[in-house]
C-alpha cells in the first residue's frame, strides 16, 4: 500500500506555509492533518485569512530568470547616500546643444575642474536641426545620435546625472534638489532650453497632438510613422513646420499645414519668397490651410477628424505641432532669478544671481532670446571665458537662419527686418535660375539667399559681423 | 439597504476654524495635540497596542485630514505639503499615529479623487476625522506592479455590489470605520471597482491575528468578504484603473509625512545625546547634520512635487517612487544611526531609539516597500532606456 505524500501550502498574503505533515498545533490541528480535512472556519496564525487564501506550495523559488541589475546603483557614495556636486563643482543644468558646449568650452580652458552635467533626458549628443531632415536622408532617430551622454561625458571627463530633473533650486545653500538627491555647485549653468507652445485644442484627440521638440518626441513621431504613407497635419509654417513639412514629404507622407498666418515663415521672410516657398510646397502636393486654427481634433474609425476655427473638417492620421518655441524659466523664477520672456542674463551670460549663468533657449539677453546653434556656441564660449576671468563676453547679433526645406533653401539673416521690410527697400544682386540674393538697403544688415545661392550664407554674414 | 453607520454632525467651530488656517497654523496645532495629548500615551500605543482613537479625532478637529482636500477647504485649494508636514509631526513621534493619519488622509483622498455621490456624502466625515478610515490598497498597488493578483471580487447585482475575497492587514479599522478598497468585477477581469467599504456591512469581518514589532496601535485586521453587498451610493469610481492613475501619486506623497517624521525623530534622538556623547559620537557615520541635510533635501523635492498631486505623467511618478525609495532607505539609516548615537541608552525597553528602530521598518516595508519600489523603477529605467 503506498501512502499519498503529504502536501505543503502556502498562505497567498502572508507566506505562512502550512505542511499537513506537521498540522497546526495552535489552530487545533494535529501532524497529518490533510488540506481537506481543515475546518472550512480555520484561520492562518499570521494574518488572520481562510483556508481558501492557501494554494499549494510551489517547489521553485519565484525568481526571475535573469535578475535584472538594479537601479540607482552608480547613485551612492560610500555611506549609501545620495550626494553629488561639490563646493568645488560646475554644475550645467541641461543635455542639449547649450549644455555640452559649455561643458566642452570650459574643459578646453581647464582641464582639472570638476563639472557636473545633469539633464531630465537621457543626455545623448545629437544635432537638434537633423530632426528636421532626418527623413529625406533615411536616417532612424538612432542614426542621429553622436553619442551617449555617458560616452561624451567620459570624453570630457566630466560627470552626467541623465533623466534627473532639477526640482528645485536652492541658491541660499547653493544646492539642486532632484528626485535622486541634493547636488550641491559653486557655480551653476542653466540650459533648460524651450519648450514647444501647446496649443489649446479641444476634442477627444487633442492629447495625440504630438510636438516634436527633442530625440525623445521624435523617435515618438517615427514610431506613429511606422513606414506606412500617412496623411500629416501640420501646425504651425514657422521654420520647424515648414522644414518637417518638407521632409515628410521627401518620404512620401502626405502634409496639411494649419497656420494662422496669410503665408509660411512670415515671421522671418518678405513676402514674395514666402510666396515662393508656398509654392514649391504647392507642386509636391501640400495642402495649405492659411489664416486658420485647428479647432478640435477627435477619434473616427481608425484615424483622427482634424476642426479647424472655420468649421471645416478633414481626416488625418496624425497632428503634430510646430507652434513655436517657449523658454523654460519655472525652476530660476522660483529660485528668485529675474525673468523676462526667457531668464535674464547679460552679456556675460551672468543671471541677476552670482555665480548662475544662463544661455541657450531659456536665456533672454538684451531682450532677445538665441536660439540657433551659433549664437549658443558663442554664448557657451563668453560663459567659459567670464568664468576663466577673461572679459570676451558675447557679442547679441541678428541670427542667421538656414531654412532647411529642399523644396527651396533659404538662407535668411535678421529675418525680424526681412519680413516686414517693404520691397524698395531690398537692393537685387542676382535673380535667375538658380535662386535669388537679396541684400536690405536700410541701416540694420539683412539678407535673403535662395537656391544655391543660400550656400554663401555663412560668407556673406561673415562679411557683415566678422 | 443603507450604511449603518451614522455620520456624526459638524460643528460649526471646527470648520470655521479649517477656513482661516494656513500651513503653518495646522502644524502648529498639531504639534500642540501631539505634546499634550499623543506624547503621554505614546509607549502605551507601542507596547500595550492602544489605539490613539481620541486622538485622531482631535487631529481631524484641528484640520489636519482636511489640509489636502480643495472640496473640503473653503478655499476650494488643495495643500498636501501641510497635510504632509502635519502627518509628519505626529509621525515624529508615534509612527503608530501618523500610520493612522496616513489612512485617514488617504482615504478622503479617494473620495476626493473619485465619482461625485460618493464624495458628497463621505468626504467631510473623513476630512474632519469624525468618521474614522483606512485603505485596502496594499493587494491593489501590487496587483498594478505584477507582484499578486487582486484579492476582492465583486458581482454586479440590483442597486450595487456583491464582494467575495479576503484582504490581509488593513489599518485604521474598527466596526464604525470604513475604508476604500478596489475589487474586480466577475466575468471581466479587466474591470476593476474602487468602493468604500462599511465595515459594519453584513457579511463582512475584521479579524485580528499575528502581534507585529510596532505599529501596534493602528488597529490592523484581516477583512473578509462573504457577499457583503456594496451600494453604488459608496462606489468611488467605476473605473478602478483609471482611478489607481489619478491617485497613486497623492496616495505615496501623503507617505511622506511618515517617512519625513520618523527620520527626524531618529535625527531629533541623535541631537538629543551631543552634549553628553558629542566626543564619541563624532567617530561614527550617518552624524545627525548629514542626515539632516538627506532629509531637507527630500523634503524640499516632495513638497515642491506635492503642489501638483493632479499630475499623472510617468516621469513624475517615477519621480515621487525615487524619493519613496530614498524615504526608506534613510529611515533605516537614521534609525541605525539613532541606536549607535544612544548606544545603551536607546538600548533600554522604554528607550525612544528602539521603538524608533522598530517603526522605521515599516516606513521601508509598507507599500509600495523598497523591493517593490526597486522592481518598479527597474522596469521604468528599462522602458525609458528602450523608449
Amino acid at each position: 500500500m503506498t501512502e499519498t505524500p503529504y502536501h505543503k501550502w502556502i498562505c497567498d498574503a502572508c507566506g505562512y506555509i502550512y505542511d499537513e505533515a506537521k498540522g497546526d498545533a495552535d489552530g487545533g490541528l494535529p501532524p497529518g492533518t490533510r488540506y481537506e480535512d481543515m475546518p472550512e472556519d480555520w484561520q492562518c496564525p499570521l494574518c488572520g485569512l481562510r483556508k481558501l487564501d492557501l494554494r499549494p506550495l510551489p517547489d521553485a523559488p519565484a525568481v526571475a530568470a535573469s535578475p535584472p541589475a538594479a537601479p540607482e546603483s552608480t547613485a551612492v557614495d560610500r555611506h549609501g547616500g545620495r550626494r553629488f556636486g561639490s563646493a568645488e563643482h560646475l554644475v550645467i543644468v541641461g543635455a542639449g546643444i547649450a549644455g555640452w558646449s559649455v561643458a566642452e568650452a570650459v574643459r578646453r580652458r581647464d582641464p582639472n575642474l570638476p563639472i557636473l552635467l545633469v539633464t531630465a533626458c537621457e543626455g545623448a549628443v545629437y544635432a537638434k536641426p537633423s530632426l528636421s531632415t532626418a527623413l529625406a536622408h533615411g536616417r532612424a532617430p538612432a542614426d542621429l545620435v553622436e553619442a551617449s551622454a555617458e560616452q561624451r561625458a567620459a570624453e570630457l571627463g566630466i560627470e552626467a546625472l541623465t533623466r534627473t530633473r532639477v526640482i528645485k533650486i536652492d541658491p541660499a545653500k547653493r544646492r539642486l534638489i532632484t528626485a535622486r538627491g541634493g547636488i550641491t555647485y559653486a557655480r551653476l549653468v542653466l540650459a533648460l532650453g524651450a519648450r514647444q507652445r501647446q496649443l489649446d485644442v479641444a476634442g477627444d484627440a487633442a492629447a495625440a497632438v504630438l510636438r516634436v521638440n527633442d530625440l525623445r518626441s521624435y523617435r515618438d513621431l517615427r514610431q506613429r510613422l511606422d513606414g506606412d504613407r500617412r496623411h500629416i497635419t501640420l501646425l504651425g509654417a514657422g521654420l520647424i513646420g515648414c522644414e518637417l513639412a518638407d521632409d515628410l514629404c521627401a518620404a512620401g507622407h502626405r502634409v496639411s499645414i494649419v497656420d494662422p498666418n496669410q503665408r509660411p515663415l512670415a515671421a522671418l521672410l518678405p513676402a514674395d519668397i514666402a510666396e515662393l516657398l508656398r509654392a514649391r510646397f504647392d507642386a509636391k502636393g501640400v495642402e495649405w490651410r492659411l489664416g486658420q486654427t485647428l479647432a478640435r481634433v477627435d477619434h473616427a474609425d481608425s484615424a483622427l477628424r482634424a476642426t479647424l476655427a472655420d468649421g471645416s473638417t478633414f481626416a488625418t492620421d496624425l497632428v503634430l505641432s510646430a507652434a513655436g518655441l517657449l523658454p523654460i524659466t519655472e525652476p530660476a523664477a522660483r529660485a528668485g532669478i529675474a525673468v523676462g520672456h526667457g531668464i535674464i542674463a547679460d552679456r556675460r551670460l551672468r543671471t541677476s544671481l552670482p555665480d548662475v549663468y544662463a544661455l541657450g533657449d531659456c536665456a533672454e539677453v538684451e531682450g532677445r532670446c538665441f536660439s540657433y546653434i551659433e549664437p549658443i556656441r558663442r554664448q557657451a564660449e563668453a560663459i567659459a571665458a567670464d568664468m576663466a576671468g577673461e572679459h570676451v563676453p558675447f557679442q547679441p547679433r541678428p541670427p542667421l537662419v538656414r531654412v532647411k526645406t529642399p523644396s527651396l533653401p533659404i538662407s535668411v539673416c535678421n529675418g525680424r527686418v526681412a519680413a516686414d521690410a517693404d520691397p524698395t527697400d531690398w537692393r537685387c544682386v542676382s535673380d535667375d535660375a538658380d535662386g535669388a540674393r537679396l541684400e536690405h538697403t536700410g541701416t540694420e544688415p539683412a539678407f535673403v539667399l535662395t537656391g544655391s545661392y543660400a550656400r554663401l550664407g555663412t560668407e556673406l554674414y561673415r562679411s557683415h559681423f566678422g | 439597504m443603507s450604511a449603518a453607520i451614522q455620520i456624526p454632525k459638524s460643528t460649526a467651530a471646527s470648520h470655521a476654524f479649517a477656513a482661516a488656517q494656513s500651513a503653518d497654523e495646522l502644524v502648529a496645532a498639531t504639534r500642540a495635540i501631539v505634546e499634550h495629548e499623543l506624547a503621554p500615551q505614546t509607549a502605551r500605543i507601542d507596547t500595550e497596542g492602544l489605539y490613539p482613537k481620541a486622538v485622531m479625532h482631535s487631529l481631524g478637529a484641528a484640520g489636519a485630514f482636511r489640509a489636502h482636500l480643495p472640496d473640503a477647504r473653503a478655499d476650494g485649494c488643495h495643500d498636501f505639503g501641510a497635510a504632509i508636514r502635519a502627518m509628519a509631526a505626529v509621525s515624529q513621534e508615534c509612527l503608530s499615529t501618523g500610520f493612522a493619519t496616513w489612512c485617514q488622509d488617504t482615504c478622503a483622498w479617494y473620495l476626493q479623487v473619485g465619482e461625485a455621490q460618493a464624495r458628497e456624502r463621505w468626504l467631510e466625515p473623513l476630512a474632519s476625522g469624525r468618521v474614522l478610515g483606512g485603505t485596502g490598497m496594499s493587494n491593489t498597488m501590487k496587483a498594478f506592479s505584477g507582484i499578486e493578483d487582486l484579492r476582492l471580487s465583486g458581482e454586479r447585482v440590483d442597486g450595487g455590489y456583491l464582494v467575495n475575497g479576503s484582504l490581509p492587514w488593513v489599518s485604521n479599522l474598527g466596526a464604525d470605520h470604513v475604508f476604500g478598497s478596489l475589487f474586480t468585477l466577475s466575468g471581466d477581469t479587466n474591470r476593476t471597482v474602487m468602493a468604500l467599504v462599511d465595515c459594519s456591512a453584513p457579511g463582512f469581518t475584521l479579524r485580528q491575528s499575528a502581534h507585529f514589532v510596532a505599529l501596534e496601535g493602528t488597529r490592523t485586521f484581516a477583512c473578509l468578504f462573504d457577499n457583503v453587498f456594496i451600494p453604488d451610493a459608496n462606489v468611488i469610481d467605476h473605473d478602478g484603473a483609471a482611478f489607481l492613475q489619478r491617485a497613486r501619486a497623492g496616495l505615496v506623497l501623503l507617505q511622506f509625512g511618515m517617512g519625513a517624521g520618523n527620520i527626524q525623530g531618529c535625527i531629533d534622538v541623535c541631537r538629543s545625546v551631543e552634549p553628553l556623547l558629542g566626543h564619541v559620537n563624532q567617530f561614527l557615520d550617518d552624524r545627525p547634520d548629514e542626515l539632516q541635510q538627506e532629509l531637507d533635501d527630500i523634503v524640499d523635492a516632495v513638497l515642491t512635487l506635492a503642489e501638483t498631486p493632479y499630475e499623472t505623467s510617468k516621469d513624475f511618478f517615477r519621480e515621487i517612487l525615487q524619493l519613496r525609495l530614498a524615504a526608506g532607505e534613510l529611515a533605516l539609516r537614521a534609525s541605525q544611526s539613532a541606536m549607535l548615537h544612544t548606544g545603551a541608552k536607546g538600548y533600554l525597553s522604554s528607550a525612544p531609539a528602539q521603538r524608533k528602530l522598530r517603526e522605521s521598518y515599516f516606513v521601508a516595508i509598507v507599500t509600495p516597500a523598497t523591493k517593490h519600489l526597486r522592481k518598479e523603477l527597474a522596469r521604468m529605467e528599462a522602458e525609458g532606456a528602450s523608449a
